[in-house]
């Protein structure tokens, strides 16, 4: 996990949309019922159903249904993957900068942090109707510096709220610079 | 016939395949728990994750033993 300066403190915490999370959940439910649906139409197929039996020394249905728990088994698992996946991404916004952790799966993290007095320009984008009636959207940071910079925090719930604190946090920061002593400490 | 083509399937065959995906379950949860500890701490919502995980990992072991058990 990264570390705050001293004296640093955040304002506020973002993750993706639950919607984001719950249509790549959705089709892990999908990919749990095909099985149920392949043995729906293929159980009344009897010449499937006799080349498995001359194959498997037991109880049939048994068979399949050891391999259907451990093709749940397996979904499971993946779910909780791609859930981590979903959680770990997260957009920190203190009193000094933005920090924008990536879990890039599961041996790969990217932690990098922009400093609200850089920021130049901040967009905000909701595209579609469920963004729309969600309220989810992307909002784009333009940072300056010796390479001019963007970065995007995505699928993020009141977009225009998150913009609105940002801008907040970074007229508080001017402040507290120009009110610092000559000296230069903050 | 399929049985011309390979080995018949017995419930040693079954034992060892979920011997194996025991051990492949083991290692990805060893991998999501240690992701859990160090990036996600003592917040309530992984704790309740974790345990949520394992009571249905549990289950769902629980019932390929009895489909072996069964077959």
């Amino acid at each position: 996990m990264f570390e705050l300066e001293p004296g640093e403190k955040i304002i506020l915490e973002v993750r993706r949309h639950w919607f984001v999370f719950t249509v790549r959940a959705v089709a892990v439910l999908i990919m749990a019922l095909l099985p149920l649906l392949v043995w729906a139409l293929a159980s009344g197929e009897l010449r499937v159903l006799a080349a498995f039996a001359s194959v498997v020394k037991g109880n049939l249905a048994a068979f399949f249904a050891f391999f259907y728990i451990l093709w749940l088994l397996v979904l499971w698992v993946y779910l909780f993957l791609i859930w981590t996946d979903y959680y770990l991404d997260i957009w920190l916004i203190t009193d000094r900068r933005i920090v924008d952790i990536e879990q890039k799966g599961m041996f790969h993290r990217e932690i990098s942090s922009f400093r609200l007095d850089n920021i130049q320009d901040i967009t905000i984008d909701i595209a579609g109707i469920i963004a729309t009636s969600l309220k989810f959207g992307n909002v784009h940071v333009q940072t300056a510096g010796a390479v001019m910079e963007n970065f995007i925090i995505r699928s993020a719930h009141d977009p225009e709220r998150i913009k609105r604190i940002i801008i907040d946090a970074q007229n508080k920061m001017i402040e507290r610079q120009r009110a610092a002593p000559i000296s230069g400490t903050e | 016939m399929l049985s011309a083509l390979g080995p018949v399937v017995e419930k040693e065959t079954l034992w060892w395949i979920l011997l194996g995906a025991g051990v492949l379950f083991i290692i990805v949860s060893l991998v999501l728990e240690f992701h859990w500890l160090r990036y996600g701490g003592k917040a309530r919502r992984i704790i309740l994750a974790e345990l949520f995980y394992f009571f249905v990992s549990i289950i769902l072991i629980g019932s390929a033993v009895m489909a072996v058990e069964a077959f």
